[in-house]
């Protein structure tokens, strides 16, 4: 697969995607509401769309039974000033209405019922670098594309392999993963993507103040990056868990025909045998 | 109609590239360099597990005369190659241009020593289909193509990258013997054992077994000759283990409702250009994709954003 394309197109346009975590069984319990929260991210994606005209922003909803495209910039018929209000107006009634689908799945899926329960990451961060190829695709000239995932819920262990996978495909794109942590705690998965892209894992520590800390850190060009000094995590942990008790290991035992990990020395490989 | 500036420069450009794609797809495997000039065979590179000295090597200069002996390398590797151990894959990839092989032996003797190893040969030849390669090929279960340019040369080398499916009874599942490093604190101040150059304990990483700081994994501790690596280089071939199922081709009728833009970009798949309306689906979750996507998701993503996009039952 090529990598990024020539950015003939000027340094400082960019393509964002946000992959939003509209996980229920999150909001329901979070310090924020999610109503505030959807107000914050509106008024960022607006002043992204006002730094420059040329600026593209997607916005993708990650939810527990599904995911969906809620807003595109390039769909909107820009014709000036009057759009901003348009924009948020659009935005938010895309987004109740895939929060008001998503429910209606999750309520007939009927397996879903725990607090802890992950959202569909993996399913949206897929979505997000599809579009992205798209934009490769349309020419030499587009805009530098990034990603941000703004997550409150806990990270779906089911969920590694495929967000390992899209962390390797946006490595290999150039593509950088950036990330604001709503929630209370640390995304292992996250924080991998974030240091294996380049890009800035954060987690602000008062709420209320969210649009502050995204305009701050996450709405500046990649170009414009290099002359910043942004939030970097000191160390991000990439010990392996062991399959067997899923406790982080220093030393481990890996089969050679499918790659799982054990902590204790087997005869046999309990995965592949 | 033949490469340019020299067949050695297309040769080792395309090898450099070759190599990149090798370590990005096979994290842990390891790589050296042979080269048969004179009727010998010269160790370029050691074996190793990083790519920036096999480069190193390739971009100095590299010079041809004489005539080629597939014999003489063909023993030189089997001697190195013995050394792996039997969890590992052996292979040799020759990069052939002449038109013969003048060896001091026979050579039938030492492919038949080379299928009992198990060492896997493939050629890709520059020239015309020798009989000898193509016999090399076939016994040790190798492939032989021959380039018909430098793009097909190019691509020929690339597909060698993704690794061969094992053979059952070959691949004996054995249990290695892994280190999972950590970072080291920000004030340790350590001499790393690779370089053997002084360095901050952060910016180096500090094998579990004897302390030792080294710069990059994926590695073998030159101490105590623990294999570290990290967990994303293992995770960089889950793909193989779970690959994603060919997509179905569809057509559009008339009247189908939904569908109508792909799932993956949101691009309309609805060709006014008079094209057929022909796009793909995923057997498993009903989405319908693009051809762009179709190739993207199977070859670089390796997930379907469909089937992602679910909550199956086994979720």
């Amino acid at each position: 697969m090529t990598s990024a394309h020539s950015k003939l197109y000027s340094d400082d346009v960019s393509l964002v995607v946000v992959v939003v975590d509209t996980n229920p069984f999150f909001w329901a319990g979070a310090a924020l509401p999610f109503a505030d929260f959807l107000s914050h991210v509106l008024h960022f994606v607006n002043s992204l769309l006002l730094l420059s005209n040329l600026n593209h922003v997607v916005i993708i909803a990650a939810g527990v039974s599904s995911c969906a495209y809620v807003f595109d910039s390039g769909n909107a018929g820009a014709s000036g000033a009057a759009d901003v209000a348009e924009t948020l107006g659009k935005a938010s009634r895309k987004m109740e209405e895939f929060i008001k689908q998503d429910a209606r799945e999750t309520a007939s899926n009927g397996t879903v019922a725990d607090g802890g329960a992950a959202s569909l990451f993996s399913g949206a961060l897929s979505l997000a670098l599809c579009y992205i190829q798209r934009i490769f695709r349309s020419g030499t000239r587009h805009p530098q594309p990034r990603i941000l995932c703004l997550q409150g819920s806990p990270d779906g262990p089911e969920q590694y392999v495929a967000v390992m996978n899209s962390i390797f495909s946006a490595q290999r794109s150039m593509v950088p993963i950036d990330t604001c942590i709503v929630g209370t705690q640390d995304s292992a998965f996250l924080q991998q993507a974030s240091y294996i892209t380049g890009g800035v894992y954060m987690k602000p520590q008062e709420l209320s103040g969210l649009f502050q800390y995204l305009a701050a850190v996450f709405a500046t060009d990649l170009h414009s990056r290099t002359f910043l000094r942004l939030p970097k995590t000191l160390g991000v942990d990439f010990r392996a868990s062991c399959f067997c008790h899923k406790k982080t290991i220093d030393m481990g035992y890996v089969c050679s025909v499918c790659l799982s990990i054990f902590c204790k020395y087997h005869k046999k490989c309990s995965t592949c045998g | 109609m033949d490469y340019r500036p020299s067949r050695m420069a297309v040769v080792a450009k395309c090898a450099e590239a070759f190599i990149r794609e090798f370590f990005d797809q096979n994290p842990l495997s390891h790589v050296g360099l042979v080269t048969i000039k004179d009727g010998i065979s010269h160790r370029l590179t050691e074996i190793g597990g990083s790519p920036e000295s096999q480069i190193n090597a390739l971009m100095g200069k590299l010079e041809c005369s004489g005539d080629s002996s597939l014999q003489n390398a063909l023993e030189l590797v089997n001697g190195y190659l013995n050394q792996i151990p039997s969890y590992g894959h052996k292979e040799v990839l020759f990069l052939y241009s002449a038109l013969n092989t003048c060896d001091p032996g026979d050579i039938m003797e030492t492919i038949e020593k080379c299928k009992k190893s198990k060492v896997r040969c493939s050629v890709i030849g520059l020239a015309a289909e020798i009989f000898i390669c193509k016999h090399l090929c076939e016994e040790t279960g190798g492939s032989y193509t021959v380039a018909l340019d430098e793009s097909h040369f190019k691509e020929l080398l690339l597909e060698h990258a993704p690794p061969p499916p094992a053979i059952a009874e070959y691949a004996a599942a054995n249990l290695i013997k892994m280190g999972f490093p950590q970072r080291g604190a920000e004030d340790l101040i350590s001499i790393c054992s690779c370089h053997k150059k002084i360095k901050s304990g952060a910016e180096g990483y500090i094998c579990p077994r004897c302390k030792v700081n080294v710069c990059e994994l994926p590695t073998e501790c030159r101490t105590c000759g623990l294999t570290l690596v990290s967990s994303p280089h293992l995770a960089r071939s889950y793909h193989h283990l779970f690959p994603v199922a060919p997509f179905d081709e569809v057509t559009f009728k008339l009247g189908q409702k939904g569908g109508q833009n792909c799932f993956g970009c949101q691009q309309s798949l609805i060709n006014t250009g008079g094209q057929s309306n022909i796009h793909v689906r995923c057997p498993k979750c009903n989405h319908h994709f693009c051809f762009d996507c179709d190739i993207y998701i199977h070859e670089s993503l390796h997930n379907c954003p469909g089937c992602e996009s679910q909550r199956s039952s086994s979720r």
